[in-house]
């Protein structure tokens, strides 16, 4: 273990953070917001990933053409998973607002039989 | 703390260990140089005349996987109007016609709903603009768009439902995003038609650093702009009316 691999393992403590958020949770809104948290950690991941040092932003329209960049495409990624991240939390909160008004709780606990 | 719980947070610990055993098989941060991601930022500048690699990447080198996402943004914006509609013992009422007071918003402060609705416009013009150069500089189509949708944050959050229904109804919504998804596939169809490929890059490349450069990048860039901000002004729209505007019908 060694601090070069220190931001890989701020990915892992995020990731496992909201994890342990998710499986100890009583409340299906803090069960969404620990999945965002658990999302962030693979954006952290991605970008340190794509990161070198003494290099710059992958954008050349004020720096010459053959500085040292870091990795376009994990920043791509990055981007991506913001916005499917965005739509499948907002289409989660949905279904929690719709758990609430039939069942009064948000308690997944209480969640246990089928209903029609 | 309940059997379930203690046994999930024991499997989080043994996933940690797991993770953490292989993120450190990982080259040291900063060190390594990836040879994929550095071919395409070359190719990028060189043979797209585009300035800004990420624009690059998503919307022409692996636009296919952009157009996935698309996609993917479309669906989620579908299924939240299809989960949050008017259900089966529900009204929706005008929000001034409410009489369900504990269902109202506290009402906004002057300060507040003057400062939102002077940054409205700001917001917008702010938005298009980084989502029109996502191809020369920082931004792209998906920041703009969650720049645009924001003003119609504002305008809810000055207290207005009514108005940003009026600016923005869902019916306008619906077609823009429509433009801004079905824009993309066109897009991809009309190279695939003049013989380049899905998605290839047709149009003239003009000079690196302009506004008018590295072909389809712009345009795929601003029609995925209009795609994001249409859905997720869709979005705060359906959240805004299931919690202000849809109640319970009187028994």
């Amino acid at each position: 273990m060694s601090a070069e691999h220190l931001p890989y393992l701020l990915a892992a403590w995020v990731l496992l953070t909201g994890l342990a958020g998710i499986v100890t949770s009583r409340d299906l809104v803090h069960t969404i917001m620990c999945l965002a948290v658990l999302q962030t950690s693979v954006h952290v991941l991605l970008l340190a990933i794509g990161y070198r040092h003494d290099a710059t932003a992958p954008i050349y329209d004020d720096v010459p053409a053959d500085v040292a960049v870091v990795d376009p495409v994990v920043q791509a990624l990055t981007v991506t998973d913001i916005v499917v991240g965005a739509a499948a939390t907002a289409l989660l909160l949905a279904f929690a607002v719709q758990v609430n008004k039939r069942t009064g709780s948000l308690d997944p606990a209480g969640l246990v039989a089928l209903r029609g | 703390m309940s059997a379930r719980g203690f046994i999930g947070l024991a499997a989080v610990v043994l996933l940690g260990a797991w993770l953490v055993e292989g993120l450190l098989g990982l080259p040291g941060f900063g060190e390594d140089a990836p040879a994929y991601g550095l071919a395409l930022a070359d190719l990028a500048l060189a043979e797209r005349n585009a300035t800004n690699a990420v624009s690059a990447v998503l919307f022409d080198l692996r636009a296919l996987d952009t157009l996935g996402e698309a996609l993917a943004l479309f669906a989620g914006a579908a299924a939240v109007q299809t989960v949050l509609r008017e259900l089966a013992g529900e009204e929706e009422s005008e929000p001034p016609a409410s009489t369900a007071v504990d269902r109202r918003p506290a009402p906004t402060g002057d300060a507040v709903r003057a400062v939102a609705l002077w940054l409205v416009a700001p917001t917008v013009l702010y938005g298009a603009y980084i989502a029109a150069r996502g191809h020369v500089s920082v931004g792209g189509g998906f920041q703009g768009g969650a720049i645009v949708a924001a003003a119609v944050a504002l305008v809810f959050l000055a207290g207005r439902q009514a108005t940003m229904h009026h600016l923005a109804p869902e019916s306008a919504l619906d077609i823009t995003e429509s433009i801004g998804a079905g824009g993309f596939l066109v897009v991809g169809l009309v190279a695939l038609a003049t013989g380049a490929g899905f998605l290839g890059n047709v149009l003239p490349l003009g000079e690196a650093g302009r506004l008018l450069s590295a072909g389809t990048i712009g345009v795929l860039s601003v029609l995925i702009g209009l795609e994001a901000a249409s859905a997720l002004a869709t979005l705060i729209q359906k959240f805004v009316e299931q919690t202000v505007e849809i109640r319970q019908e009187e028994p």
